[in-house]
């Protein structure tokens, strides 16, 4: 048993996970070394500093802030379609009219950072004469939401489209699962929603200024399509 | 109330839940969130975000991981996803503020030749161990975090953190072994004279 054996396996020592006769050699070999004993008591320091180290306590603010939101949230209702409905049906006919859907493929889910088209009204009637040979979407004053982080997970669950709406924030205000197979089933709600959890957007911007948009998921089982 | 009864209760929509929710994970949540970053300052708005996320899908919760592990793992969650953000929009102001925040460390060593807790005061030492932790990979400090810190078992850090018994056992010890050696170079033991050993457990 050397010293730089020893070093390798401290920790591993220290949290009783090697294997009884090892245990036995290392014991030996620390018990007889100076240098090793050393390590050992400083490695057992820092374990105890680290479980001492003091609680942070949060801002004496944040407790207010989540009972507004708890309270808001509470009073929410999550029921699918129900505040979105108004809203697509203006928004719908003319954004599916102005642009095609591109779709991107996202290999089991876990690619990040599409980011498609722009959803604004003012931004369609310029982009047209400005956007040079560069894909559709850049090269104006506006940018459009856009996915920037998705579910580390993959979407399991048969087919559906979601309309989501993003607030200036990025942030997911509401959202309605639009059709696809079985929609009424709860569980694909709940797919869904847990998708939505760990789907993050990058809100869009009309001349520097982040806006609210909205933005369409295809979900199927082996991609997620993407529209503005 | 114990975490299940809490969940159906949260499920329910009562309030007191909400308010029993709040109260019960609002610190060990902000505590976590402030470990994992290197840039505190936005904790309080990162917890706030956490919460949001858990009240819009407690009632979508299977509950097929404890409520803990699934509230800690939006928290870890959040807390990557804010340093990813933040690594591409500030890393010139990062620099910056890092120089004028960190304590200079000439200040805090101690004298050759003896243990470097010796002479280090409590409050010292815990400040040397906060910024040393600082500095270790994301990955391996999240698995030091939860279970150093927030004394979660392997079980549970694996349901964080969505690894196998295996990988968490591996990221601890070598989140350790980084912290060990940050620390030493800060502090260059040497073997103190009058060490005595200690039976180990
Ligand atoms: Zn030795």
């Amino acid at each position: 048993m050397t010293c730089w054996r020893v070093e390798r396996r401290l920790s591993a020592y220290l949290e009783n996970a090697v294997a009884e006769t090892e245990r036995q050699q290392l014991r030996t070999h620390v018990v007889s070394c100076s240098g090793c004993t050393a390590k050992v008591q400083s490695q057992r320091q820092m374990r105890s500093t680290l479980r001492s180290l003091p609680r942070l306590a949060p801002p004496s603010d944040l407790a207010t802030r989540l009972r507004v939101d708890a309270s808001k949230e509470r009073h929410t209702d999550r029921t699918p379609g129900s505040r979105l409905r108004r809203w697509r049906v203006n928004a719908k006919l003319t954004l599916d009219n102005l642009m095609k859907p591109i779709a991107l493929p996202a290999a089991g889910g876990l690619c990040s950072a599409l980011l498609l088209f722009g959803t604004l009204v003012p931004a369609f009637t310029l982009n047209r004469t400005m956007a040079e040979d560069v894909p559709l979407c850049d090269l104006n004053p506006s940018t459009s939401a856009a996915l920037r982080t998705l579910a580390p997970f993959g979407f399991s669950y048969g087919d559906a489209e979601v309309d989501l709406k993003i607030d200036g924030h990025g942030r997911i205000v509401n959202f309605s699962i639009l059709g696809g197979a079985g929609h009424e089933q709860d569980a694909l709600r709940r797919s869904i929603e847990n998708s939505l959890l760990f789907t993050t957007f990058t809100p869009a911007t009309a001349y520097g200024v982040p806006v609210p948009a909205s933005i369409r998921l295809s979900f199927t089982s082996s991609r997620i399509d993407v529209k503005g | 109330m114990e975490d299940q009864d809490l969940l159906a209760a949260l499920r329910a929509g009562q309030e007191e839940a909400y308010e029993a929710l709040i109260e019960r994970y609002q610190g060990p949540v902000y505590n976590l969130v402030c470990r994992l970053l290197n840039e505190p300052s936005d904790s309080a708005d990162i917890v706030q975000e956490v919460f949001l996320k858990i009240f819009r899908n407690i009632r979508a919760f299977r509950g097929n991981s404890s409520l803990k592990t699934w509230i800690y793992r939006i928290a870890v969650n959040e807390a990557y996803n804010h340093r990813r953000w933040f690594s591409r929009h500030h890393r010139q102001e990062v620099g910056l503020t890092r120089d004028e925040n960190t304590r200079g460390y000439e200040d805090s060593l101690p004298d050759r030749g003896r243990s470097p807790f010796d002479l280090t005061s409590d409050r010292e030492t815990r400040a040397l161990v906060e910024e040393a932790l600082a500095q270790v990979n994301p990955n391996f400090r999240a698995a030091v975090v939860l279970r150093d810190i927030e004394d979660l078992s392997y079980e549970e850090i694996a349901l964080v953190l969505e690894l196998s018994l295996g990988t968490v056992k591996s990221r601890i010890l070598r989140g350790r072994e980084a912290l060990r050696k940050i620390l030493e170079g800060r502090l260059e033991p040497e073997p103190s004279l009058h060490w005595s050993p200690q039976p180990v457990e």
